[in-house]
């Protein structure tokens, strides 16, 4: 690829270099117009704010405000590690991720072959709106849809376990059934959108390729073990290695909203961003929640340039940059 | 080249939206209002202090100059409160005449007070008299730079203000410094059990204030027998046991400790290990064991006032002072209060609701004026506590002060009301029926009959305890929902299991400071 466009852009920059400067701002002036929102978006959402980081090292005065305000070095960040929720919290938070990040992938690619071996568009369409409907519902509403499952006394759930085995647990009182009900809740939404981006990369692939090992006489199982999951891997990586990004950051709606705020199964669905939101609620100290910010979003950045970095050694084309 | 000239286009997109942002705060304008002609001087029949003043005794208002709108935070629940234009019309007649302002009434939902009080602040929205003390101390805003100091002020133009709060003034000072007006200046409360009259009428239940708790169990029975819940306590991580012996408690939920007698005890203690507060949730666990209580309290987002007017519940244990019926009337049946534990006057109840003025307030002298006028004239505090006469409410034929939303639009108190505000002196207030004349003497009568808190005036900033302040409070929202709603399956088991949690927490790191702080105070 990079061989083949190598003369094409030698002969553009030397077209380019007989310009003269006016020609080069009229020719390039509505790609950079068309990018304006774009930039426009990045600056005002993700680089101005970034002045706000240095809350996260200040006694925060609302009077004052955040140029005023004094500093009091680390003292915000102990309201994270100097409790014995932290352990619990961080705990939850990435093992979680991993679990989800893992199953994810399995799921969505899964998902993105057999959505791709259906015949029939309108059949394709429907199956694809009903995988992705989950993941366009609000945590409130699923953990509404869930409570009607699982209710201790209407649950539809609950009362089938009663009517087939005489008694059901109570499901809001016992943590043990959490690990599971969200990790089920968290795919059965978000399956949708991971299978959308891998049956993109799928449909991407060159025909050809299963034509030619269908002659072969390669089984469909053979064929995308063969063709489709190694063509997947640049994908594969580029999704690994944004969640990696956010393994200390959690679904907020599905912590707090699905479990419904229920103090009994806190050792399992504590996670950073529910204990920081519970703090704040409480003591409106932004202080602390922007020091949490600030140590999710630094520990995101560690895990995707090392992931990155460790991709680029096996594989430097699947690297992200 | 290229940078540059992205940079730049970037840069006119980021000014021009920032500039559009700006606009609003700069071109506001006080509204102009300058009919005068109606008087609005309506006796309110209440033998307040301050009585009907001009509002300008000193001569320091100007009337030269355009009329200051000040805003006003009406915290409430869910109403829709389509009835304020016409609220602020009416008010601004009496406060153009008396202290040129007009008044722009902002309302708030409980929820979203502090948070919306400190943004304001910082944000530099306009914002002038905050509601301090209803959801969260009156010591963390001053912790957050929120208010202003206000002894210069209510010494210059708020003579009104002083003069009926004056008993309770300790309790709106952080360290020798005035932050607020007290908006319970008759400060006694104590517990006690808001009931529907017309099912204990129905049920053969006799209702008799000092109830005790096994009194109450077998009122729980008798519902039983009739198919009805004796009460709810919700997922609560609050001091529950507070609702039905009082006691006086630092932090939101004791998280800095309490004290359980405050009327004979200044001694801190972690209350959470207290065996009265383990002999009350032994009831509690027994009345849900028993089927008093629902059974799917802690996964219920009903409110114990939605349970309660819609009668899923005969009653809740609530504060207690002779005006406190007047939340829970309504017209679905007879609603009845009566007391279940000793009044007292405490910090923490004659800070409850506050008048403050926002540290960012353009002009605090007419915000002060206001706040003077509110506790001097009995028809500007009426207006903002139930809207127009005649619209929002009507007088009770054959009473002086007594009235009734019934028969108006406002019947739900949807048009215009709000369960927690309370402005200006509580004599000073009309009542709703089926409160009667007699309400005022009563008042006096409750006032007399309380004691005083020894701690009265104390305050505990747990600023330099935050850290563990999230851990404990974290503990308690773990833990503390079950024990009130008595689905624990030991009490005594859960109850050294929470203490330990707490202890670990830090809980009495928070605890030693603040009794040190507490002597101190105490000290002089």
């Amino acid at each position: 690829m990079k061989t083949q466009s190598k003369p094409a852009a030698a002969s553009a920059s030397a077209q380019q270099a007989r310009k003269t400067p006016l020609q080069m701002i009229v020719h390039w002036l509505p790609f950079y117009l068309m990018a304006l929102p774009g930039v426009a978006y990045l600056l005002i959402n993700n680089y101005i704010p970034m002045a706000g980081l240095q809350i996260a090292f200040k006694n925060f005065s609302y009077s004052k405000g955040m140029w005023e305000s004094p500093w009091n070095n680390f003292a915000n960040f102990k309201f994270l590690f100097a409790t014995s929720d932290a352990f619990i919290m961080v705990r939850n938070t990435i093992l979680y991720n991993v679990v989800w990040i893992a199953l994810g992938m399995v799921l969505g690619v899964t998902a993105a072959v057999l959505i791709n071996e259906v015949i029939g568009k309108l059949k394709k369409k429907f199956y694809m709106t009903v995988i992705l409907l989950p993941y366009l519902m609000s945590a409130v509403i699923i953990s509404y849809l869930v409570y009607a499952y699982l209710s201790p006394t209407s649950g539809l759930f609950t009362k089938a376990l009663e009517g087939l085995i005489g008694e059901a647990p109570d499901f809001y009182q016992e943590p043990k059934w959490w690990p599971f009900i969200l990790t089920f809740v968290n795919q059965w939404k978000g399956i949708g959108f991971g299978m959308i981006l891998y049956l993109s990369s799928i449909l991407g692939i060159d025909p050809s390729l299963y034509e030619a090992a269908t002659l072969d006489g390669a089984t469909r199982w053979q064929q995308h073990k063969n063709i489709t999951i190694p063509l997947l891997k640049p994908t594969l990586i580029m999704m690994f290695i944004l969640n990696l990004g956010n393994i200390f950051r959690s679904d907020f709606g599905l912590f707090y909203q699905l479990p419904m705020n229920q103090g009994a199964l806190f050792p399992v669905t504590q996670t950073i961003d529910t204990y920081v939101y519970r703090a704040l609620m409480r003591y409106n100290d932004v202080g602390m929640s922007a020091a949490a910010s600030f140590i999710q979003s630094v520990v995101g950045f560690i895990l995707i340039v090392t992931a990155n970095k460790v991709v680029s050694k096996v594989d430097e084309s699947s690297a992200l940059f | 080249m290229k940078k540059v000239i992205a940079l730049l286009l970037a840069l006119v997109m980021v000014l021009g939206l920032a500039a559009c942002g700006g606009g609003e705060s700069a071109n506001t304008q006080p509204p102009q209002n300058n009919d005068n002609s109606q008087n609005n001087d309506t006796p309110g029949g209440n033998d307040n202090p301050g009585g009907e003043s001009s509002g300008d005794e000193g001569g320091l208002i100007n009337f030269d100059e355009d009329p200051y709108e000040v805003t006003i935070q009406f915290v409430g629940l869910f109403e829709e409160n389509s009835d304020i234009p016409a609220v602020e019309a009416a008010l601004n007649e009496i406060t153009l005449k008396k202290i040129n302002c007009t008044v722009d009434i902002v309302p708030i939902f409980i929820g979203d007070l502090p948070t919306t009080t400190s943004l304001n602040v910082a944000t530099g929205e306009k914002q002038d008299i905050v509601v301090a003390g209803l959801t969260s101390t009156m010591i963390s805003l001053v912790s957050d730079d929120c208010l202003l100091p206000l002894d210069d002020l209510l010494a210059e133009r708020g003579q009104a203000a002083m003069e009926v709060t004056k008993n309770v003034s300790e309790a709106s000072k952080i360290n020798g410094v005035t932050y607020a007006v007290s908006g319970y200046p008759y400060a006694a409360l104590a517990a006690g059990f808001v009931y529907n009259k017309t099912m204990a009428d129905q049920y053969g239940i006799e209702m008799h204030d000092d109830m005790t708790m096994d009194e109450l169990t077998a009122v729980g029975e008798k519902l039983k027998e009739n198919g009805m819940y004796l009460t709810t306590h919700g997922n609560s991580a609050q001091v529950q046991y507070k609702f039905y012996h009082g006691g006086d408690y630092f932090g939101s939920s004791a998280e800095f400790g309490g004290i359980l007698d405050p009327a004979n005890s200044t001694t801190v203690e972690n209350v959470y290990g207290a065996q009265a507060m383990r002999d009350f949730w032994k009831v509690v666990k027994a009345w849900e064991d028993a089927g008093y209580l629902p059974v799917d309290q802690l996964t219920d987002t009903t409110t114990v006032q939605e349970h309660f007017m819609s009668q899923h519940i005969f009653g809740t244990a609530t504060s207690y002072d002779p005006g406190q019926l007047a939340s829970w009337v309504n017209d679905n049946f007879e609603a009845a209060v009566v007391r279940i534990s000793d009044p007292i006057i405490s910090t923490s109840s004659a800070a409850e609701f506050q008048l403050a003025i926002s540290a960012k307030c353009e002009r605090p002298d007419k915000a002060m004026d206001l706040i003077n006028l509110i506790y001097s004239d009995n028809d500007v505090v009426n207006l903002l506590m139930y809207g127009v006469e005649g619209q929002d409410y009507v007088a009770v034929e054959g009473t002086e002060n007594v009235i009734t939303r019934s028969g108006t639009e406002n019947a739900d108190g949807n048009k215009y009301s709000s369960p927690f505000s309370r402005f200006g002196s509580q004599k000073q207030r009309k009542i709703i029926a089926p409160m009667t004349d007699s309400y005022y003497d009563e008042l006096e009568t409750f006032e007399a009959s309380a004691k005083k808190s020894l701690t009265f005036g104390y305050s505990f900033s747990g600023d330099a305890y935050s850290a563990q302040a999230g851990a404990i409070a974290s503990v308690l929202a773990e833990r503390l929902p079950a024990l009130n709603a008595g689905t624990v399956d030991d009490v005594d088991k859960a109850v050294d299991d929470l203490v330990a949690a707490l202890e670990k927490a830090g809980i009495n790191d928070c605890i030693t400071a603040n009794q040190e702080a507490l002597d101190a105070y105490l000290a002089g």
